[in-house]
């Protein structure tokens, strides 16, 4: 392979022997490229692929208990909303508060107070009604 | 030393004897190559450290899938072309007064009046077709080699280098006649 340029254009003298010297010295001072970088790979390449399957394992891992403590947190609350959703109507809030000292014990529950409970519990009107008259 | 001798001294661990001997083989040749596209000696000069920089760098990942002077002449072309963008020299089509000056300046040059027309128009030329006139006209390149350093099929080189041969005849007739 020649090349017509070479008749066209000049060249300092000397200059393919000076560019020649330079370039050969890339390999000194750039080590970190060409060679060593190689040789050091292929040295770690095994370490590297056990580290990186230790750290897929340990993502995936950590994911599924991660996913699996949430939801087994969420079965707790729920539990626990269910259970004082049956013992506590959630709209009294005498009963949420609890009985303060000064309440007089002896109270007690009125049909109105039956009915305000039937209605923020969501019954409707009918059913009470119904209730009412039987 | 051969590619194929260079590519087993390579492979034998006498790294920094391949890349010499890739110097030796190569320097002198990538310079007329690079020196046509840039028009200039310092550019080329400076761009020649930077393409054996990224051999030296690249040579660990040379598979030998292709050859390995396709392979370097690939890597030269690419760092010339990201240089001719970064100074956007070939930012738009056509001869940019600042190419003209180089061309018209260069102390270097030592070709005759038509040669200089030539190199005009060739700068002229949009990137692929300049290329393609570059390696087959100049450096007188097989188009299979062509197209492996393109990437670009020999039927596409063929039609880009009869586009660029008309411009320049066309170019080049106008500024001093005949062709």
């Amino acid at each position: 392979m020649s090349s017509k340029n070479s008749t066209i254009y000049n060249v300092p003298d000397g200059y393919f022997e000076g560019l020649k010297a330079r370039l050969e010295r890339i390999p000194a001072e750039h080590p970190e490229a060409g060679g060593s970088r190689t040789i050091l790979w292929t040295r770690i390449r095994p370490y590297a692929a056990v580290a990186a399957c230790l750290a897929v394992l340990l993502a995936v891992g950590s994911i599924f208990l991660d996913r699996n403590t949430a939801r087994s947190e969420a079965r707790e609350y729920i539990y626990e909303q269910v259970m004082y959703s049956d013992l506590i109507p959630e709209t009294d809030p005498y009963l949420i508060l609890g009985a303060p000292s000064n309440v007089d014990e002896s109270y007690e529950v009125s049909d109105d107070d039956i009915i305000d409970y039937l209605i923020s519990s969501g019954t409707s009107a009918e059913l009470i009604a119904y209730a009412g008259n039987q | 030393m051969d590619d194929k001798e260079i590519l087993l001294t390579w492979r034998s661990g006498r790294r920094e004897e391949a890349f010499n001997a890739i110097v030796q083989q190569y320097s002198e040749k990538l310079y007329w190559h690079v020196r046509a596209l840039t028009n200039s000696h310092e550019d080329t000069d400076d761009l020649l450290q930077d393409i054996f920089v990224k051999i030296w760098g690249a040579l660990p990942g040379f598979r030998g899938d292709s050859n390995l002077y396709t392979w370097i002449w690939r890597i030269a072309t690419n760092e010339t072309l990201n240089f001719l963008s970064r100074s956007n020299r070939r930012s738009t089509e056509g001869l940019t007064p600042e190419m003209e000056g180089k061309i018209d300046g260069d102390p270097w040059f030592n070709g005759t009046a038509v040669e200089r027309e030539l190199a005009k128009a060739m700068a002229s030329l949009p990137k692929k077709q300049r290329l393609v006139f570059q390696m087959r006209y100049y450096e007188e390149m097989p188009y299979e080699d062509i197209s492996k350093i393109l990437k670009t099929s020999v039927g596409s080189l063929k039609a880009s280098y009869h586009f660029a041969y008309k411009k320049i005849k066309e170019a080049v007739g106008n500024s001093l006649g005949d062709f």
